[in-house]
């Protein structure tokens, strides 16, 4: 019984680290040939080097799409925390016939096909007469990363003592006051966490972004997916790279305001 | 009663079918301490609530210094509460919590620390200021939430439970305290609780709620002494209720007459004692003492009594509390014994 | 909070709003679309069209047969990972690192990741040649451009969100009851058997379903891995919009891999009540 005991155990430990192992090698391995001096893509890299990253910085497209991609995440970001986290406080705070059904409407980009979102924003902008502008991306980003913020925002609310709100007002704060002197300073670590989810999401979203880029305004993941059709050389490892550079700085950034495991493991 | 600070008008609230209050009618006097005492549900927090201005009664009046307040958000009501479990701002300071109220009637910052100050002086916490609430113990974060009520001078301070969280020892202390504080402040209390003998303690006046009404109102002694209920009998302190019936317009115990005139000839009758009022041994022959005999069932020792616990000629069983002495140490269990009280301590209620 | 009616309607009815223009109205104009035709008339044709032809039932068998692949292998190694990491590490510096190499690749683009894979998986990737200095195969293997390989790359994709999803149910469990199980005389795989694994079902679930939905509307993974060897629904309806620009058709595709998705779910959700049920 102690045997089998820590074979099971030792198997268990086995499994786990090989798919550690699993989900960390291709992010080292692109990040190892960014750096090789061969002219093709290699791992493990021979040598070590800049050139392809000031290749990238060099070349004007990639630099415009990673400026489209940064706007187009912050501004997308902010829409859905603008339009978010009010509509989560009144979901968390009224009760009301409906307030399932809208819930659910909020999260459900989450559950649906993203690839149907984006021909859908595609179809509906060229009815509407916006097809492949900014706007297109934008309101389909928007829709995109609404979930994440709102199921950030719901879950801090939720566990955010009401009769604090109650106390505030009791003593004098209006309701507006109330939200931006107590509430908002204890639920921000939540809404942060949503925030950077939501950016990370706009960030690396090829499916919706692809119908609505034309080659001026393109993001930077869909100007890889364009690239990597025709050309494979480690000038694409050194953009990937950056973008895991990106990832990681989010992923730090959860841990630090609210903790990574919190803010990934936390049921609404 | 014209000026009555606070006038309830019928009050009902209901949740769906559910009435939280069934028509609640209350006048509070200025500088009352009144408790609004009873069991969880019966529609005391709920009534605190409404005139706190949380919850928006279904019909009826609130009225505060004869306005009708039902439609003023609770950011602008003259009433300031002190919450169950305090609701400090955990994100700011003890001064900042209780400098809150002040602020957003745009006191002057100056005047402010002094408003702070004083009052965190009063409640005993000066030199706390810069602390946050995790830091303090459960009954420091307990003056903290008393001092951001009564910094703002409210006319009303409601307490929902406030002593709840504290242990027994520290519960008595704060009971003093708030009592003191009371009397020095003059403004008028609502405290809400379920704790019989801290609103005994505390209040000029009780009134007891049982199912989203008022079942009695009256000074502590009034109720503990005259309840008009088996309900607000078994509430408040402990009583024994002996089951009669009605025979020949007299209570009627197992065969034996019990000098209680009832009206109406068949009907059960309660009829309540407290243990207290209830002795052992031989009665005095002046004053018409009651009298039965019992059976010992069981003797317990309190400390400063003993509780004897005895069954009576209709099977039932009543408690007495008798200080220690001859008639109690002779007493043992199976044996036969005499009780008695005093005739007026005896009180009939109605089914 | 008491929130006046009014505000709230505000609050809530702007975002509302919002998404009914761009998501709801975009999604019905999809579904209506679907039964247009180039003369502009209306017709189920569409449906009839992928319903008759084999080369549609292909790309939807294999669509779901690799989400099906792809969901079962996330599930047997997520798992175990989401176990240990709940239940054997303590230490909460290893932890936290553990977390942030699991949540990492979720942030980080799929085109990145399968980029990753193309790299290790070609012909002179780091595999064949690992395996080929092992001496366990002679000649590279075709790893690249086939079903197994988009399996690889898309199980790599989707396995933190089972771990995520089961880590959070099982970090629910109130590991008292497995005590109580252990000091009952159960032993450990028993007590797993019998407690934990029924009680961390519905992360089981509710990660599996997660896995599969994504899974069949991926596009990025398979088309890069592909090689365009192979053909998933995601992809035919990417050709339709993006390159045939045959609208109608596509939005056929979208809504018959939407529902047929959906289909599945419902089923999969029926046979589970049956079992708890029964």
């Amino acid at each position: 019984m102690r045997l089998s005991d820590s074979l099971g155990r030792a198997s268990l430990f086995g499994i786990s680290i090989l798919a550690l192992i699993f989900l960390a090698f291709p992010l080292l391995v692109v990040i190892g040939i960014s750096f090789t001096t061969t002219e093709y893509l290699r791992f493990p890299p021979v040598g070590m080097t800049w050139k392809w990253y000031a290749r990238f910085f060099h070349d004007a497209s990639f630099v415009e799409s990673l400026i489209t991609s940064a706007k187009l995440a912050l501004s997308a970001t902010a829409g859905a925390l603008v339009l978010g986290v009010p509509a989560g406080l009144v979901l968390a705070r009224k009760r009301f016939p409906g307030r399932q059904a809208i819930s659910a409407l909020f999260l459900s980009p989450l559950v649906l096909p993203t690839i149907v979102l984006g021909v859908a924003i595609l179809q509906y902008a060229s009815t509407m007469g916006f097809a492949r502008t900014f706007w297109a991306l934008f309101v389909g980003h928007v829709v995109l990363v609404m979930p994440y913020v709102m199921r950030t925002t719901l879950a801090s609310l939720s566990g955010f003592d009401v009769a604090q709100e109650e106390a505030a007002q009791d003593l004098g704060a209006t309701p507006l006051k109330t939200f931006f002197l107590v509430t908002l300073p204890q639920i921000k670590p939540g809404v942060i966490a949503g925030a950077l989810f939501a950016f990370i999401i706009s960030w690396i979203d090829v499916e919706v972004a692809v119908f609505n880029s034309t080659p001026e305004l393109i993001t930077i993941p869909v100007k890889m997916f364009n690239y990597i059709q025709f050309n494979v050389d480690p000038i694409i490892a050194a953009v990937s790279a950056i973008t895991i550079y990106v990832a990681i700085v989010a992923v730090l950034l959860i841990d630090v305001t609210v903790g990574v495991e919190k803010a990934t493991t936390r049921r609404e | 009663m014209a000026g009555d600070l606070i006038e309830i008008v019928g009050l009902v609230k209901r949740y769906g079918a559910v009435a939280a209050l069934d028509g609640v009618s209350i006048n509070v006097r200025q500088g009352e301490f009144l408790a609004l005492l009873g069991p969880s549900g019966c529609g005391k927090t709920t009534l605190l609530r409404s005139i706190a201005g949380f919850v928006e009664p279904t019909e009826g009046q609130v009225r505060i210094g004869g306005k009708v307040i039902n439609d003023v958000p609770p950011h602008e009501r003259p009433v300031n509460t002190v919450f169950q479990n305090y609701a400090l701002f955990p994100h700011m300071t003890v001064a900042d919590n209780v400098a809150f109220g002040p602020r957003r009637k745009g006191t002057p910052k100056a005047e402010v620390a002094k408003q702070v100050a004083d009052v965190l002086a009063m409640v005993g916490m000066d030199g706390y200021g810069e602390r946050y609430p995790r830091q303090l113990s459960g009954g420091q974060q307990q003056r903290i939430a008393l001092a951001r009520a009564i910094v703002n001078q409210p006319q009303v301070l409601l307490l929902d439970e406030p002593l709840g969280a504290l242990d027994l020892k520290l519960r008595k202390r704060m009971q003093v305290e708030l009592k003191r504080l009371h009397g020095q402040l003059g403004i008028t209390f609502i405290y809400v609780t379920h704790d019989q003998e801290e609103a005994l303690a505390m209040a000029d006046r009780i009134a007891v709620m049982n199912q989203g009404k008022i079942a009695q109102i009256g000074t502590g002694q009034d109720i503990y002494r005259a309840p008009n209920s088996r309900y607000v009998a078994d509430f408040i302190g402990e009583a024994n209720l002996i089951e009669c019936t009605v025979k020949n317009g007299r209570l009627d115990l197992g065969g034996v007459t019990l000098p209680y005139d009832v009206a109406g000839a068949g009907a059960r009758a309660t009829l309540m004692i407290r243990p207290e009022d209830i002795h052992l041994g031989a009665p005095p022959s002046d004053g018409a003492p009651v009298v039965l005999k019992a059976t010992v069932r069981d003797k317990v020792f309190l400390g400063s009594a003993w509780r004897v616990y005895a069954a009576l000629p209709s099977v039932q069983e009543i408690a007495a509390h008798a200080a220690s002495g001859d008639a109690v140490d002779h007493v043992a269990k199976g044996g036969a014994i005499e009780l008695w009280w005093p005739r007026d301590r005896g009180r009939v209620l109605a089914q | 909070m008491r929130i006046n009616p009014w505000s709230a309607v505000l609050l809530l009815g702007v975002p509302v709003a919002f998404l009914i223009i761009f998501f709801i109205v975009p999604f019905g104009t999809v579904a209506v679309t679907s039964f247009r035709m180039p003369d502009g008339g209306w017709s189920a044709a569409n449906y009839e069209k992928i319903a008759t032809d084999a080369y549609y039932w292909g790309a939807l068998y294999l669509t779901f047969k690799i989400a099906l692949w792809v969901t079962l292998i996330v599930l047997l190694v997520g798992y175990p990972l989401a176990y240990t990491i709940t239940y054997n590490v303590r230490n909460p510096l290893l932890r936290r690192f553990i977390y942030i190499v699991i949540v990492t690749p979720l942030f980080t683009s799929s085109i990145v990741r399968a980029f990753g894979w193309l790299v290790l998986l070609g012909r002179k990737g780091m595999v064949n040649e690992t395996l080929m200095s092992l001496e366990l195969i002679d000649k590279p293997l075709q790893i690249l451009f086939t079903e197994g390989g988009i399996v690889i790359g898309m199980a790599y994709i989707m396995l933190p969100f089972m771990v995520l999803t089961v880590a959070s149910i099982l970090q629910n469990i109130n590991t008292s009851l497995l005590e109580a199980a252990r000091d009952l005389g159960a032993h450990p795989v028993v007590a797993f058997l019998k407690v934990t694994f029924p009680l961390s079902l519905p992360g089981v679930i509710a990660g599996s379903l997660i896995v599969f939905t994504l899974s069949v509307s991926a596009y990025v993974t398979p088309s890069i891995l592909s090689g365009g060897k192979k053909t998933v629904m995601s992809m035919l309806i990417y050709q339709q919009y993006a390159a045939t620009l045959n609208f109608p058709f596509g939005a056929t595709l979208a809504v018959a891999l939407l529902v047929s998705t959906l289909l599945l779910i419902a089923g999969y959700l029926l046979v589970i009540e049956r079992h708890a049920k029964g």
